[in-house]
This record gives C-alpha cells, structure tokens and sequence, in this order.
C-alpha cells in the first residue's frame, strides 16, 4: 500500500493553480506549495479565472513576494479552460493541477514523482482528506473522503483509477496535451481526463503516502452543489464512454461496468427500498383500519415473526461487510494520520449519510435529463 | 513491483464469487431444512387424513357412531389448522427455492378433501360447524393483503373462542388444484378472499366475530 518508487529522473514540474474568487484561501495554498520539499518545482501559476472578488490582487502580492510565483489572467471560462490554457505555457515536464483550496503535504510531490518511472504513467494522485473536521457535516465527508482514499488505491493496484482529483494530480505534461487537455463540456473535467488517459492505453497511478488536504463544504447546500455537480459529471462521462463498454482494457471491461452498476444500484436499490417500505406502511394503515372495523385484535402473537426471510439474512450480511469495510478501511489509513473518528460517527456515517447517496443520484439523474444544471 | 499486483484483483473476485456462492448455497439449505419439517408434517397430516377418511368408510357399515366420526374429523381438522398457521408464517420468508410453494399445494390438496370428507360427514351426522376460509396465495394487491391479513386475526379470534366446536379450513385458491376450483364454482364463489359457512353463506366483507357467530347459528 505505502510502496513509493525511488525517484531517479528528477522531473521538472509546473504547478497550476486554478483560481475562481478563492481569496480566502489562494495565499495558504500557494504558500503550502511552495514549502514542498520536492527541489525541482519550476513556477506555480496561479490561473485567474476572472474572479470577482480580491483573487486578483492577492495573487499579484504573491507573485511580487515570490520569484516562481506567475498569473495568468484571463476572462471567466470555466476550470476546464483554465487549465488547457495554462497548459500551453506551463513550462514544466509534469504539470501539477492543484485547487486553491487545498494544502499538499511538504512530501506529497517527492513521493509521487518516483511513480513516472513507469512511461505509461499519464497521472498520479494522492490521498485527499479534510482540512477542518469542525462540524458533523465535515466530520461525515472526513470519513467518506477516506474510505474513498483506500478504495482508491485498491483499484489502483488493477489499473483501475478512474479520477484524478482536483485538490492535488500529477500529469505527465505531454500525455496531457495529447489526449486534448481536458474536456470543456464535461463537469467533472478531472473524471473525464482520468477515462480518456485510460482508453488511450495510460496508466494512472496513486501515491498512498503522499497526502493534500482540501476544504469540504461546510452547509448542506453546498455539500449538495458539489455532489451534484460530481453526479451529473460521472453521467456524463458514462454516455460519452458507453461505445466502450465491455471493449478490451481495464476501462471497458471494469471501470465502466463498475461505475454504471454503482449508480444504478444507487438508483434503483433507493427505489425499490421505497416501495417496499410504503408498501409495509400502507399495509400496515389499511390492516389496522380492517381490523377496527372488525372488532379484531390489531397485531397477534401469531404474526409476530422469528423466521427472517433469507434476503433480510443477506441485507444484514452485505451491512455487515459494509462496516467491516469502513472499519478496515479507516484502520488502515488512520495509522497514518493523528485524526481519529468517534466510533458513533461511523456508525451514523455507515447507517445514515451513506443513504444520502442515492438520493443525491436521483436528484442529479433528474438536473441532467432536464439539462437544469450548470457549472457554477 | 506495481504490475505484480495484478493478483489482487483476482482474488477479490474469487472471494466475492466464493461468498455470492456460500450466502446461495446456505440459503437454499435454510429454506430446504423449512420444508423438510413441513414435509414430515405434511406426511403426518396425510395419514390422519387416511385415518379419518377410513373412520368414515367404517361409520357407513354402523360399526362407528356419529359422536365419534365428529370427533375424529374435528381432531384432524384442528391438527391441520395448526399447521396452516404454522406455514403462513414461512409462506412469505420462501424466495430462492419452490419447495414450500410446492408443500403448500399438498397442504391445500389435504384441506379441500378434508372439507369434502366434512361435508360427507355433514350430511350423514349433521350438527358440525365448518368455516372454510378461501384466499389468494400470490396477493400482490396491498388491499387484498391487508384485507386476508384481518380476516386471518378475525378467524383466529373465532377459533380461540369456539375451540372444538366449529372446523376451521383455510385453503389457499389460486394454488391450481381442480377439486377446489370445482368445489368453488359449486358454491357460486365469485372472487377472493371469500369465507363459507357451513355451506350456507358466503362473505366477502369483513365482519366481526360475533357476526360470524351468528352466521353460524
């Protein structure tokens, strides 16, 4: 798992940071970057994406404050154009995409330059975990953005990474540029880039030991903006990779299969949840509403039922399996990190935010086959 | 050394497909341990059936009295209420093999000749009580459900009051049996679920006990 290959090319990079009205947080990631250990970091270009706020001016200080320090400034269009823009000028062999709200740890680059050893290697990421765990909201996301860390470098070891997030990805520069930068239409341009790396023949690795920690949404409105936004983004990318389907390559053959059944299980499992469950409650009205009518008693001992159907014997299994996962999977990752979670918020992670899931999917289901969404 | 992890997949794969195949395999056991009970009781059953059919062949020679011919079909008839409430408890929890769909089909089959043995005995004896209680199997209608789910508690009530005094025959009818489907276009019955009462009256209505009681005076 926390295997980092030796670094014998020291790779000049180029670091993009994407900025649209970040001035709250534009300075301590700029700083955070330029305190990284790796010695071969040629500029930070902070991308000024037409920011309304004081982006601009807190960007000037610092390129005036620090040499490898650059802007570019242009019209407000959306990161994805951003960064293919910034791609043109970054100078660097590897291009480091890092969001102005997130702090890579001082040896998140060293340890995942090592990985480009391999020429396959189109992008490495990191483990991404939560900067400020000061509300139960944060401290729900903490949780998820870990498991989701472990799961990830799990699907790293069969080649199967499907995204390159923002808060902090490696590019080999000219694979980049290759497969097209990325692509403007798509709302989770980091997905979509991590697919078509894929299908080209790339490899994406994962660096467990390197670390970046971001700032997640602290009120549920943005929380349900931003998982929107990664929803829609992965419908998206599923349509525009439906030819590849079951096609050779661990893209066709796992990672799509893998990510539509997730979704329709999301879907569908909360659909049918539903219905069983107002089909109980409907029952249950119309049974005592009869029985009343009838003089009769409302439950008998005789209905009370020991005898569990063998699906509630498998539900209870899957939960199980589930939690153990959870539990293993935060084990694993906490040995490397002082944050430790409250064995109640784990469980109210497993049993109740983990059902927000699929009703965020459907909503989005819904803003995607209306076209009511944007990107901002 | 990262290609060499390829392995990993594979074996989450064969553990997967190893559980998928454990969780089947021991829920078929379960529920063929389920209808391994039924079926001893089911053969149980039958032979009391025989038993009581045979009591009734003998009382046509006058070696048997009537007390003891009511006797005989309402200790079978009771025995086999006794089972049917057992198995409408499991009826529900069967979802990956037939066999008590298939167990309920004998139990049915038992029920309607022991209300064909009861008529006969009816006639030749009179004075025995019988509630033959007809439902959908396969309900998927809520309304039906709910309505076979009250008159289940309704006929229990009833049972529990009269004890030995009336038979109580509850028979599922969309379980394909031709005796029954016979036997219910004999009593002109029109749809599901529908309570007989000694032959006499037909409800399709919910009614309390003591309405029923009354039926059955």
């Amino acid at each position: 798992m926390f295997f980092v290959p030796k670094i014998i090319k020291k790779y000049s990079v180029s670091i993009l940071i994407p900025a649209y009205n970040e001035q709250d947080s534009l300075e301590g990631t700029v700083k955070t970057v330029l305190g990284s250990d790796y010695g071969n970091i040629l500029e930070v270009i902070i991308i000024n994406d037409g920011s309304t706020d004081n982006t601009l001016k807190i960007a000037r200080e610092l390129e005036r404050r620090y040499s490898k320090v650059k802007i570019f400034d242009k019209k407000n269009s959306g990161k994805a154009d951003s960064l293919n823009q910034a791609l043109k000028i970054a100078k660097g062999e590897l291009v480091a995409i890092i969001d102005a709200d997130s702090y890579p740890d001082r040896h998140a680059l060293s340890s995942m330059i090592g990985f480009f050893e391999d020429e396959k290697v189109g992008a490495v990421t990191t483990r991404i975990l939560v900067k400020q765990r000061d509300s139960f909201l944060r401290k729900m996301q903490a949780i998820e953005y870990k498991v989701i860390a472990f799961t990830r470098k799990l699907l790293g070891f069969i080649d199967s990474i499907y995204v390159t997030p923002g808060p902090l990805a490696l590019y080999r520069k000219d694979i980049l540029i290759k497969i097209g930068g990325f692509d403007k239409k798509n709302m989770t341009e980091d997905i979509e880039a991590a697919w078509r790396m894929l299908s080209r023949g790339y490899k994406i690795k994962m660096s467990y030991v390197a670390k970046v920690t971001t700032v997640a949404p602290n009120t549920v409105r943005k929380w349900l903006t931003q998982r929107i936004r990664w929803n829609i983004g992965g419908y998206q990318t599923i349509l525009k990779y439906k030819h590849r389907f079951f096609k050779k390559g661990m893209i066709g053959l796992f990672i799509l299969p893998f990510f539509s059944l997730s979704l329709i299980l999301g879907v569908f499992g909360l659909g049918i949840f539903c219905y069983r469950i107002f089909r109980r409650i409907l029952f249950s009205y119309l049974s005592t509403k009869y029985s009343l009518a009838a003089q009769t008693a409302v439950l008998t001992f005789n209905e009370i039922n020991l005898n569990p159907s063998v699906l509630n014997f498998l539900g209870v299994i899957l939960f199980v399996l589930g939690l153990w996962f959870i539990f293993f999977a935060l084990k694993n990752i906490n040995g490397q990190t002082k944050e430790k979670e409250s064995f109640f918020s784990v469980i109210f992670y497993s049993i109740v935010y983990i059902l927000l899931r699929p009703i965020v999917l459907i909503y989005s289901l819904g803003k995607f086959l209306t076209g009511n969404y944007s990107w901002r | 050394m990262l290609e060499s992890k390829k392995h990993v997949f594979w074996q989450a794969l064969l553990l997967t497909v190893l559980f998928f195949i454990l969780g089947l395999v021991f829920g078929v056991y379960l529920e063929q341990l389920r209808s391994e009970n039924f079926n001893t009781a089911f053969y149980q059953s039958e032979i009391s059936l025989y038993d009581s059919l045979a009591v009734t062949k003998l009382s046509e020679g006058g070696f048997v009295s009537c007390n003891d011919l009511k006797e005989a079909n309402l200790e079978f008839a009771d025995k086999i209420y006794t089972e049917a409430r057992d198995l409408e408890r499991f009826d529900e929890k069967s979802q990956l093999t037939e066999s008590l769909r298939t167990i309920h089909r004998k139990y049915d089959l038992l029920r309607t000749i022991l209300w064909m043995n009861t008529i006969d005995v009816n006639k030749k004896c009179g004075d025995l009580s019988t509630i033959v209680y007809l439902y959908t199997y396969d309900a998927e209608d809520v309304n039906i459900k709910s309505e076979q789910a009250v008159w289940s508690r309704i006929l229990g009530d009833l049972k529990e009051k009269k004890g030995n005094k009336v038979i109580l025959i509850p028979i599922a009818a969309d379980n394909n049996l031709t005796s029954l489907d016979f036997m219910a276009k004999k009593f002109g019955v029109q749809r599901y679920p529908a309570v007989i009462i000694n032959e006499k009256h037909i409800l399709y209505d919910l009614e309390s006990v003591a309405t029923i009681e009354k039926y059955l005076e």
